[in-house]
């Protein structure tokens, strides 16, 4: 970027390739702007295609309606100046007749005084005499000498030469016309006009030379109004088609704004129905639809209010006689050595069965208290580390039992946090148990990540890992990844589901990340104050060493796989820095 | 829900309002399509009536000549010929035609603007007979024929006569083509293309001593073909008077003054000069109106003149518009259309009254108690009359009730010429002193002066003294040596004195008497004459100086006629045989207005 580094310096100067190109970015917005539009506005694609069309129409109309109109003018015109010309032609031919001459001739010799005028003189001022102006005549003879006249102030080079070929060459009666431009001596501004030319006599040519310009301001006052009147009426048809789709298009925008306001769950939102059209049965049809969605929703509703209130009760009136088969069972576990090995064992098995049947009515409890939205937090100010130790504490007698280690990574600082422990110290617990279960006794690495505003705990497992697209699979109750597996420790299936509405409670994340092989990693991310929104989580949910590895079988260019290993040791070794055993 | 209902019910309420207005629309539509229908409508309200007002209403058609250059390998007569049409055209003031009819170096020099000569019509060019012309390096071809005038660059129009032959010496040129080497420093035209190409222009100027009034000065005018007669003549008026008339008048329009263009706005004649014009002095204004409204004369009757200053209104007020009618009092004849004539009848002086003899005027003129003759009546409106009284000199009295005559010129009578006014109240007659000396006077108030007047008319004997009703010429009867002759003389006025210049002879004709002379108008003189033939009356254009060739009145051959008189337009009375006769234009006859000794007829003034 040479050219960005001068412009940065000098804002104010701008070379005129960045000008284009501004100007180029501009018209490309405007045009993006004006194709979303188009795309978007039926009207506007509609009072376009009309105008369109009608401008066509109107112009080949009127281009047609002008010619004809100047044609029949110019041509009735053009009759009239020809009949003209043939009667002063013919007047002028008696003045030019060869006898005249010849008396002309004859009169100096007779002495007699010139009394006979010049014939041409006498023919070009009986005709101008009858022109009157209206048009003027112009006179050539090739033969005679000074026998060329002009009438007026007409400059006679306006005569184009070729009408004058046609003429010179003409038999004598057959007149020839050409539209010309009649130019005058001095200040008269040129005009256009009809020159008529005829032969007399062999050796005159008699033009007549005849101006169009009131047949012009006729004609152009016609096309001034057929230009109105066209502009009117392409207008008319623009403002027509306006209207006209706005009669179709306004129901159908209706219907499209209560069509997204229902979709966005106000079930109550009708269409207004006017007359008894076809919009207006449209109208009818999608209010119909809308209240059945919204009786079938309120059903639905209701029904899974019912189940829910169904799960609650029954949780609770189960509790009451568990506690006394409770108390009995432990009356017979606590005797137990007293009985025969085969009914202690019974005892045993009861007492273990009757625990996790104790668990799960609490969970069931739980859930139902979520459903009904009676979930409440107790949050108070904690260091995350405790709570961490605190739930690693709790699983380390499992652990042992699964023959795993935990590796606990943790920050050496305070890791304060907005929580109610309790619930995230029971989402630890169940993840640890879940990565205990899955994790095949491997090792179980448990991170605690912070930044400024969020701190996140990560859990991971070498087990068997998850299948794509089971990493939301495992939040759903009761759910379990190979339903061949025995659940070792007895899980209920529904803590996992818990945690994430325990998450969801904190405004925090409740993430899986699994691969086949390569085990698990769940992912807990929480606000560090409550009620703030979460942006984003301060370790990754896909662990680091996976992406390394990924990252190396990939594309591993000499360039990039070093830095990639790099930040991935650094990472892990903040990672180590920070952590520190627990046993 | 609440804000819908009243909205969408001021919707609907606009939709049938506007409903309402596209089915009025429709309807007045369909109503004026079916009017159309009709396309030239047979009833309607009567209304002011529109006109054109773009056709050039001011300009006559008129007929150019056509110049062509030379035709290829033409004779020298043909030479000569095309060089005379293409001197005929005006469309090209540099003739640029005609001089390629001409060797280079003739047409360098060649200098055609001093002077127009008119021929009479058909001038055959004549070439050398029997030189043969293959070899020859140069030959002459001559133009034979009549001459019949001269025009000089002012214009002014002089008649000539005689033949003339014209000689062309040519040579060849370019290519061997013939062309003319020695023309004449002259542009030589027909009477046909006099007609054609020029127009008899009245030029109209106040007289030098500002007092209201015009004097008439006629100029022959080529017509320029890219302006028309209008803006020729206008810019020809700007150019100033004749040189004959130049120290007698003066023009109002103010020097550097010149014309832009004339335009016509509807009835309105608009005449734009360029700025100069601004500069006319306030008491000049209505003179330079009435100029420019006797100059246009019939071109502007009937219609409103407007003067503008380079387009804009002059001085810019609110135009400078007048209408050429409130200039009759210009009129350099003075006289209304119907002028009153007067007679004697036993020595008393008569008004006439119509063709029924007429009735005694007031004063003493209308009594016989003092002896008069030869009464002059002056052109105010209650007019006095001046006449030669007895044996001692000119006296004048009033038409009004005991009005008595009070000498103004002492002479003996049989020494004074009949008085004559002139339009600014002053008496001029003229005296013969001893046997070699003429004198003029002119007598204002009753206080006479001499008159200024050259060496050739004091040497002359005057026999009759006529100052034309404009004021500005004065007519003569003069007799020297070879016998009479008409002279016309320019009045120049300086202050308290006056002066006759400019004496040029208007008839050209020799050997017979003039009877009597009398002005018809500013411009043209009745010459009465005696002649072989009889009586003879003929009328001069007296600054042209050729006689007018159709206004000839004819007179019976017997009756003899001691006196005329005339008048404008064409009021015409004789005295012949006791009576008092009026020539009658449409019945071409004489008729007796009155009879029984009545004689000495007379117009106001002239």
């Amino acid at each position: 970027m040479p050219a960005a580094a001068p412009a940065k310096k000098k804002p104010r100067r701008r070379t005129p390739r960045q000008i284009a190109r501004g100007v180029r970015r501009r018209a490309r917005r405007a045009a993006g702007r004006v194709r979303r539009i188009w795309r978007r506005s039926l009207q506007l694609r509609v009072v376009t295609s009309t105008l369109v069309i009608s401008m066509a129409v109107v112009a080949v109309l009127g281009v047609f309606l002008m010619q004809s109109i100047a044609t029949s003018v110019l041509k009735s015109r053009e009759l009239a100046a020809v009949e003209e010309s043939r009667a002063n032609i013919a007047t002028a031919s008696g003045y030019l007749a060869p006898q005249t001459a010849e008396v002309a001739d004859a009169s100096p010799e007779g002495g007699s005084g010139g009394q006979a005028a010049n014939p041409v003189d006498s023919a070009v001022s009986a005709l101008t005499e009858r022109s009157g102006g209206r048009y003027d005549v112009v006179v050539f003879n090739e033969d005679g000498i000074g026998d060329g006249r002009a009438s007026g102030k007409i400059d006679y080079a306006s005569i184009p030469a070729r009408l004058r070929d046609k003429v010179k060459a003409s038999e004598e009666g057959v007149l020839y016309t050409q539209p010309v431009t009649l130019r005058y001596l001095g200040t008269k501004a040129p005009e256009s006009g009809l020159a008529i030319g005829g032969k007399v006599n062999d050796s005159y040519e008699i033009y007549h030379l005849f101006p169009l310009n009131s047949e012009e301001t006729t004609l152009l006052a016609v096309q001034r109004v057929l230009i109105g009147v066209g502009v009117a009426l392409v207008l008319l048809l623009a403002a027509i088609a306006y209207l006209v789709t706005r009669q179709v298009v306004t129901p159908v925008r209706l219907a499209r704004q209560a069509a997204e306001r229902l979709a966005a769950g106000r079930l109550e939102e009708r269409l207004k129905v006017r007359g008894e059209d076809d919009l207006a049965r449209l109208a009818t049809s999608f209010n119909e639809m809308a209240s059945n969605l919204a009786v079938k929703i309120h059903q639905l509703e209701e029904l899974s209010q019912v189940q829910r209130q169904f799960v609650s009760d029954v949780s609770h009136e189960l509790r009451t006689p568990l506690t006394t088969v409770r108390m009995a069972a432990d009356l017979l576990y606590e005797s137990r050595e007293d009985f025969d090995p085969a009914a202690a064992r019974s005892a045993e098995l009861m007492q273990n069965q009757l625990e996790r049947f104790e668990s799960m009515l609490a969970d069931l409890l739980e859930i139902s208290r979520y459903d009904a939205g009676a979930a409440t937090l107790d949050v108070e100010s904690v260091d995350m580390r405790d709570v961490v130790l605190r739930a690693v504490g709790d699983s380390e007698a499992l652990a042992e039992r699964q023959a795993t280690r935990f590796e606990l990574r943790l920050p050496s600082e305070h890791c304060m946090a907005e929580v109610d422990s309790r619930r995230v110290e029971r989402i630890l617990r169940n993840l640890l148990f879940n990565a205990i279960e899955h994790g095949e006794g491997r090792d179980i690495v448990v991170t605690l990540g912070a930044d400024r505003d969020a701190v996140a705990v990560a859990v991971r497992d070498h087990g068997v890992g998850l299948k794509p697209g089971e990493e939301n699979l495992v939040f759903d109750r009761f759910w379990r990844g190979d339903p061949s597996r025995a659940r070792t420790i007895g899980g209920t299936g529904l803590g996992l589901a818990i945690s994430r509405e325990d998450a969801m409670l904190h405004g925090g994340w409740l993430q899986a990340w699994g691969s086949p092989g390569e085990g698990t990693q769940f992912r807990l991310s929480l606000p560090r104050l409550a009620g703030t929104e979460l942006r984003g989580s301060p370790l990754p949910l896909v662990p680091p060493e996976v992406e390394i590895r990924r990252a190396w079988r990939g594309h591993a260019t000499p360039v990039m796989a070093p830095a990639v290993a790099e930040v991935g040791a650094r990472s892990l070794e903040n990672a180590d820095a920070g952590g520190f055993d627990v046993d | 829900m609440w804000t819908d209902g009243p909205g969408s019910g001021g919707r609907r309420g606009r939709l049938v309002a506007g409903r309402a207005a596209v089915f009025a629309a429709m309807t007045l539509a369909l109503v004026a399509m079916a009017g159309a229908c009709a396309v030239v409508p047979t009833t309607g309200s009567p209304r002011a009536a529109e006109e054109d007002n773009s056709r050039d209403t001011l300009n006559q058609p008129y007929v150019r000549m056509i110049a062509t250059p030379p035709l290829k390998d033409a004779s020298p007569e043909e030479i000569v010929k095309g060089f005379q049409a293409a001197m005929a055209s005006f469309d090209d003031p540099t003739l640029a035609v005609a001089r390629q009819y001409l060797t280079e170096t003739a047409a360098r020099k060649w200098d055609p603007w001093r002077q127009t000569t008119v021929f009479e019509s058909k001038l055959v060019p004549e070439g050398p007979s029997g030189q043969n012309l293959q070899d020859a390096k140069d030959t002459t071809v001559t133009l034979k024929g009549t001459a019949v005038a001269t025009i000089d660059s002012e214009g002014r129009y002089t008649p000539a006569s005689g033949s003339v032959a014209q000689q062309f010496t040519l040579a060849r040129g370019d290519g061997a083509q013939w062309r003319i080497d020695a023309p004449p420093d002259a542009r030589l035209l027909s009477t046909d293309d006099l007609k054609r190409d020029y127009r008899q222009v009245d030029l109209y100027y106040p007289p030098a001593t500002h007092s209201e009034g015009l004097v008439v000065d006629r100029v022959w005018v080529p017509i320029n073909p890219s302006t028309g007669v209008p803006e020729t003549v206008v810019r020809r008026l700007l150019a100033g008077p004749t040189a004959s008339i130049r120290n007698s008048v003066s023009t109002a329009f103010p020097d550097g003054t010149d014309l832009n263009q004339i335009t016509v706005e509807g009835d309105t004649v608009v005449v734009d000069f360029t700025s100069p014009v601004e500069s006319v002095a306030a008491d000049r204004i209505d003179a330079m109106k009435a100029q420019l409204s006797w100059t246009l004369g019939d071109l502007v009757t009937g219609r409103t003149v407007e003067i503008r200053v380079d387009g804009e209104a002059f001085r810019g007020g609110t135009g400078l518009r007048f209408n050429p009618r409130d200039y009759s009092q210009f009129d350099p004849n003075v006289l209304p259309s119907q002028p009153q004539s007067y007679y004697m009848q036993d020595g008393k002086l008569y008004r006439a009254k119509g063709e029924k003899g007429g009735e005694l005027v007031y004063g003493a003129a209308g009594t016989a108690d003092a002896k008069f003759s030869d009464p002059a009546i002056s052109g105010e409106p209650s007019p006095r009359v001046a006449a030669l009284v007895g044996d001692e000199g000119v006296w004048v009295t009033t038409t009004v009730l005991d009005g008595q005559w009070q000498r103004w010129i002492a002479g003996r009578t049989k020494n004074l010429t009949p008085p004559s006014w002139d339009r600014y109240g002053a008496v001029w007659t003229a005296e013969r002193v001893g046997d070699h000396e003429t004198r003029v006077w002119r007598a204002l108030a009753g206080q006479a002066r001499r008159v200024n007047i050259g060496k050739d008319l004091e040497d002359s004997r005057v026999l009759a003294l006529r100052v034309s009703r404009d004021g500005a010429r004065v007519a003569m009867i003069t007799e020297d040596g070879a016998g009479q002759a008409v002279e016309i003389g320019t009045i120049v006025r300086t202050g308290e004195d006056a002066a006759i210049t400019n004496v040029q002879r208007l008839d050209p004709r020799t050997g017979q008497d003039i009877v009597d002379i009398a002005w018809q108008d500013a411009a043209s003189l009745l010459v009465l004459s005696k002649g072989n033939a009889g009586q003879e009356l003929s009328t001069w254009s007296v600054m042209e100086g050729m006689e007018v060739p159709d206004a000839a009145i004819k007179l019976d051959a017997q009756a003899a006629i001691g006196s005329i008189v005339g008048a404008p337009p064409d009021h015409v009375l004789a005295d012949s045989d006791g009576e008092v006769r009026t020539y009658n234009v449409d019945k071409k006859a004489w008729i007796a207005i009155a009879k029984d000794g009545a004689a000495n007829p007379v117009y106001p003034l002239g």
